[in-house]
């Protein structure tokens, strides 16, 4: 098993609320949600697994019920912000990684190996 | 078993619908069937015949056509009159001298308009409006002429005067009677429709008796009537009335009336054996049936008998609801009053120009006809209380005003039964609407593609969709018209509550409406919505979450991530200068250039952090944003017009400068588009535009809701010869009334194919200020056009938006997931498998 690391990744005023924004760690690219009802972040790969191009942190957020997720702006699948799992495609998931804000700075729990 | 050989002579609307029948049966295997047709271009829609003076498109009104006669394995012999009919031998004769042997034979020759046959009658300026041909002649010979008389003021007569109307003629219309439309109206009706239609222009001349026409040394003609009295004109067309043609049948020695027409009998046979008559050229119980519904019903009964089944034809209704030059006007059953005993109710308001008049019988128990002028809109009510023969409210006078004057007229609380029909034209009854719902129709639009209803003369749509709506209802069927799960409201209730309450952000609608987070259905809708009502900057604070993908960089998204930059090119007018930036900007940025559809260009391949410096280049060189991200209106496009061409008549491209300039960042339901071309050639396209406007020698034509996209669809004609300042007030009228009512994401043309009430509502709401609306919809398209702004001049001025644009919060670097390469000295996104030879290089 891998150890988590805690990497910091901006302050939490460059999260635009209710949407996303990109960030570029090594080779990847992350998409960073922050949904301010909740007062929640969450963070996914930014590949969008069905056009292959870097862009899901501009997808619109919302819920169907309990589950939250983020809409692919090309083609609008959508991922659960959670697990990054499909909800059209049980065959298809998004790389998710925990994340947290710590004293205004917004951390991303990668494992080690990234 | 050997087919049986199955002839049909004439291709008219009711021989069409005859094979129609036979196809949707599935039963076309059992018969090797021949067609016979007189004119060479097959079935088309004789009904909507003045269309073809709109539009001059055969192909809009064709009904048969010879890919689809083959498909379905007929025999069609287009061009070929049948001069002979043996009935012995069961022979036909065609005029290219072929002889076709039939086991089956069906009449299907329609009839022909009457010409009275006095003096000169048949010169060279005379008329007669029943095939595309005779519209053709007209049209040609309205070139040379200024003014126009159609002789004959029946319910044809009226329509052949619209046309001259539209071809911009003069027009006179000569009555033989009294009045107008004596078959169907009673005098008041008459005198207030031809008050009406004289004062849109037409002159209307009652009690002229034509004796001769009499042709001019200078060109044109003159009518002399019995009172010695003279009209002159440039052309003349008959309008007077209708004889079947039953040439044919007459040599055969078959039965015929004695004012003409096949005898039939209930199965619609004729006196030989195995010849059936059918539609207009068909005499049942002494009356020939000038509509095409009863035809319709004949078809079937043939089909039937065919079959070997039982069925028979017993009469047909001949109420009608028709516009007439803009004219409303109705008559149902008995509309004179002639019933023995028969007393009526009379509504005459000269103040809105309505006549309205319920004829019911001697105990006031049923209503046995009705007229209605200047507002039809209770016919459809009118029509089932009187085929249904339903018993009248305590109060019958009640009917008279209309429902939307008297929300309890009663009408709306009768019930119809499952038989009633609602669309005559295509038989089909409230039974059958209801099990089309109970199908899975869960919209007018299928409803009608389901059932054909509403799809003949267009008349019966106010009734089916009241059916419609009560069927889906009556299912629970979550008609779902919420928005979403976040919304428990329609579009337009949501656009009313942010007008009303003077909403501002999706957070306010969302906590005082709303539950949960949102969705990628309401963000942009409401986004969209608080644009149409405030015309905020898309970009502020609390809005920027909610746009679309493509609002939110005001660029559109490529399959790659990148984007494209379309700078606005009023009305397609461009300086060289600005061409001569838009290249530099393009090769200075890497940019694939492309022309676009909508006259302006399109460069692709932006980095989402070039956009601010792309624009700031384009801003300094005088352009604005395209809004071609935006759910807003698009371009307006232009042919070059009187300036240049030689043909045109209107100043097609001040026009359109002046629409975009007016329009350009409307936010609406979907988006919009516009064209102005300068004469009828058409060469901008407009009737594919949601809105388009062609000029005129006299002002400007308006078309709606047309479409091209996914489902093209030809504009209609709203209203004719404006000025400019009544166009503008039309079309802000419409486009708010669009914006208010339509659903999210519906284009003008579904939004209109599934108002109900349709293009009449529509002419009612815009131009007649029926719900009162007018001034209201104008300022609050002012208020917009005042509000507007160039959303990139704005973004640009403020550093936080601009700083949006970095693609990485967390770094400065450039998004190298982005590859091209190089094609036809141009860039273009690199493919996948070129993206992994492009790394295996670079490692
Ligand atoms: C660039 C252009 C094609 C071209 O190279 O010519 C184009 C490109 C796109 N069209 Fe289009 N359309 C373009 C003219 C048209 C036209 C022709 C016209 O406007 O004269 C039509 C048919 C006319 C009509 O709309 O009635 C047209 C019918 C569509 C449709 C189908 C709409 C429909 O109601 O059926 C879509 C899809 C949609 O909007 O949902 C669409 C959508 C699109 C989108 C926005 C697809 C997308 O979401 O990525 C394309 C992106 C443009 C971009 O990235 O810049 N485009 N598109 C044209 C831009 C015109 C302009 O200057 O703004
Ligand atoms: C301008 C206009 C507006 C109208 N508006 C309405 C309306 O609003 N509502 C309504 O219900 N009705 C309306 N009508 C009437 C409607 O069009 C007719 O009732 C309908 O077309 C009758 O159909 P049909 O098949 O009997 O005859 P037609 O459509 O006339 O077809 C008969 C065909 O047979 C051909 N033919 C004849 N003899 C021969 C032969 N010997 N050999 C080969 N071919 C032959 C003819 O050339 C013709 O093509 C309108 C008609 C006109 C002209
Ligand atoms: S529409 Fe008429 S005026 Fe315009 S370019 Fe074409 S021919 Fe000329
Ligand atoms: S009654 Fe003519 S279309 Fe329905």
């Amino acid at each position: 098993m891998s150890t988590q690391q805690w990497i910091p990744v901006c302050h939490e005023n460059q999260l635009l609320p209710d949407a996303g924004v990109a960030a570029l760690l090594g080779e990847r690219q992350l998409a960073l949600f922050y949904v301010s009802a909740k007062q929640q972040f969450f963070v996914l790969d930014n590949l969008d697994p069905v056009t292959g191009a870097q862009v899901m942190a501009r997808g619109l957020i919302g819920n169907q019920g309990e589950q939250w997720y983020v809409a692919s702006p090309l083609l609008k699948q959508r991922y659960c912000l959670h697990s990054g799992q499909s909800l059209d495609d049980d065959q298809v998931a998004l790389p998710s990684w925990p994340a947290r804000c710590i004293n205004g700075m917004v951390e991303v729990a990668l494992p080690e190996a990234a | 078993m050997s087919l049986t050989r199955l002839a049909l002579v004439g291709n008219g609307m009711v021989g069409h619908h005859l094979l129609q029948n036979l196809a949707d049966q599935g039963v076309l295997a059992q018969f090797a069937i021949t067609v016979f047709s007189e004119e060479p271009l097959l079935a088309y829609d004789r009904v909507q015949l003045t269309k073809y003076m709109e539009h001059g498109s055969a192909e809009d009104l064709s009904l048969g056509s010879m890919a689809q006669y083959q498909a379905w394995g007929i025999e069609v012999k287009a061009g070929v009159v049948i001069e002979t009919l043996d009935t012995e031998q069961q022979v036909i004769t065609a005029s290219d001298g072929t002889q076709h042997k039939y086991d089956q034979l069906v009449l299907a020759t329609g009839s022909y308009p009457f010409v009275p046959p006095v003096p000169g009658h048949d010169g060279p300026a005379c008329h007669v409006y029943r095939t595309i041909p005779d519209l053709d002649g007209i049209k040609a010979a309205a070139t040379r002429a200024r003014s126009g008389v159609v002789i004959g003021g029946g319910l044809l007569g009226l329509e052949a005067a619209k046309a001259l109307v539209d071809l911009g003629l003069d027009t006179h219309v000569v009555e033989f009677a009294d009045r107008l439309m004596i078959q169907q109206l009673d005098a008041e009706g008459g005198e207030l429709l031809g008050a009406k239609i004289r004062a849109l222009g037409v002159k209307v001349h009652t009690q002229k008796n034509t004796q001769a026409i009499v042709p001019l040394q200078e060109g044109g003609v003159q009518l002399q009537f019995a009172d010695g009295e003279v009209l002159e004109t440039d052309l003349v067309v008959f309008s007077a009335g209708i004889r079947p043609r039953d040439q044919l049948a007459r040599q055969a020695g078959l039965s015929v009336g004695e004012r003409g027409g096949i005898v039939i009998n209930d199965q619609c046979q004729t006196s030989a054996a195995n010849v059936y008559a059918v539609g207009e050229c068909a005499l049942w119980q002494q009356r020939i049936f000038g509509l095409v519904a009863p035809g319709y019903q004949m078809a079937k009964v043939v089909v039937s008998q065919l079959l070997g089944q039982e069925a028979g034809f017993s009469g047909a209704d001949m109420s009608t609801k028709l516009k007439l030059l803009g004219v409303d006007v109705a008559s149902i059953g008995d509309a004179q009053g002639r019933t023995e005993g028969a007393k009526s109710y009379r509504l005459f308001d000269e103040y809105h120009g309505h006549y309205h008049k319920l004829v019911v019988d001697a105990k006031g128990e049923h209503l046995l006809g009705a007229i209605l002028v200047g507002d039809a809109t209770q016919y459809s009510d009118l029509l089932q209380i009187y085929l249904n023969r339903m018993s009248l409210p305590e109060h019958p006078e009640m009917l008279l005003w209309s429902a939307d004057d008297n929300a309890d007229s009663g009408v709306g609380q009768m019930v119809l039964p499952d038989s009633a029909t609602i669309c005559s034209c295509h038989n089909v009854t409230k039974g059958d609407v209801v099990s089309a719902v109970q199908g899975g129709c869960c919209s007018l639009a299928d409803v009608k593609q389901q059932t054909r209803a509403a799809t003949g003369c267009g008349g019966c749509v106010q009734a089916l969709n009241n059916v419609v709506q009560s069927s889906l209802q009556d299912l629970g069927m979550e008609v779902s018209s919420d928005l979403c799960e976040h919304f428990a409201y329609t579009r337009q209730e949501l656009y009313d509550l942010v007008r009303v309450e003077g909403l501002k952000s999706f957070a306010e609608v969302l906590q005082q409406h709303g539950q949960g987070l949102g969705c990628e259905i309401c963000k942009p809708t409401l986004a969209s919505i608080l644009a149409s009502c405030w015309n905020d900057y898309v970009l502020a604070g609390e809005h920027v979450a909610q746009q679309d993908s493509n609002d939110r960089y005001l660029a559109n998204i490529q399959k790659d991530g990148s984007y494209s930059v379309v700078p606005r090119v009023p009305a397609g007018e461009i300086k060289p200068q600005q061409l001569i930036v838009l290249g530099e900007v393009a090769q200075e940025f890497g940019l694939y250039s492309k022309i676009t559809g909508g006259q302006r260009v399109d460069l692709f391949g932006a980095r989402q952090e070039q956009l601010p410096a792309i624009w700031q280049r384009l801003l300094d060189a005088g352009f604005e944003t395209g809004h071609a991200y935006g759910k807003s209106v698009r371009t307006v496009k232009s042919c070059v017009g009187s300036t240049w061409c030689r043909y045109g008549v209107g100043n097609s491209v001040g026009l359109a400068l002046d629409l975009e300039n007016r329009y350009k960042g409307v936010r609406s339901p979907h988006k919009l588009k516009f064209a102005v071309s300068g004469c009828t050639r058409e060469c901008a396209e407009a009737q594919s535009k949601d809105i388009g406007v062609i000029a005129t020698d006299k002002g400007w034509n308006l078309y709606i809701c047309g479409n091209g996209g996914m489902r093209p669809r030809h504009a209609d004609l709203l209203a004719t010869d404006l000025d400019q300042a009544t166009l503008i007030s039309y079309i802000d009228r419409l486009l708010m009334f669009y914006i208010k009512t339509a659903d999210r994401l519906q284009r003008t043309s579904t939004w209109l194919e599934n108002l109900a009430g349709g293009l009449d509502y529509v002419r009612q709401v815009v131009i007649e200020d029926k719900l009162g609306l007018a001034t209201q919809l104008e300022a609050q398209m002012q208020a917009l056009v005042d509000a507007y702004q160039c959303e990139w001049r704005t973004t640009l001025a403020d550093p936080q938006a601009v700083a949006r644009f970095q693609p990485f919060v967390n770094t400065q670097a450039s998004d190298s997931s982005i590859v091209m390469v190089s094609e036809r000295e141009q860039m273009r996104p690199a493919t996948s498998s070129e993206r992994i030879n492009l790394f295996q290089e670079i490692a």
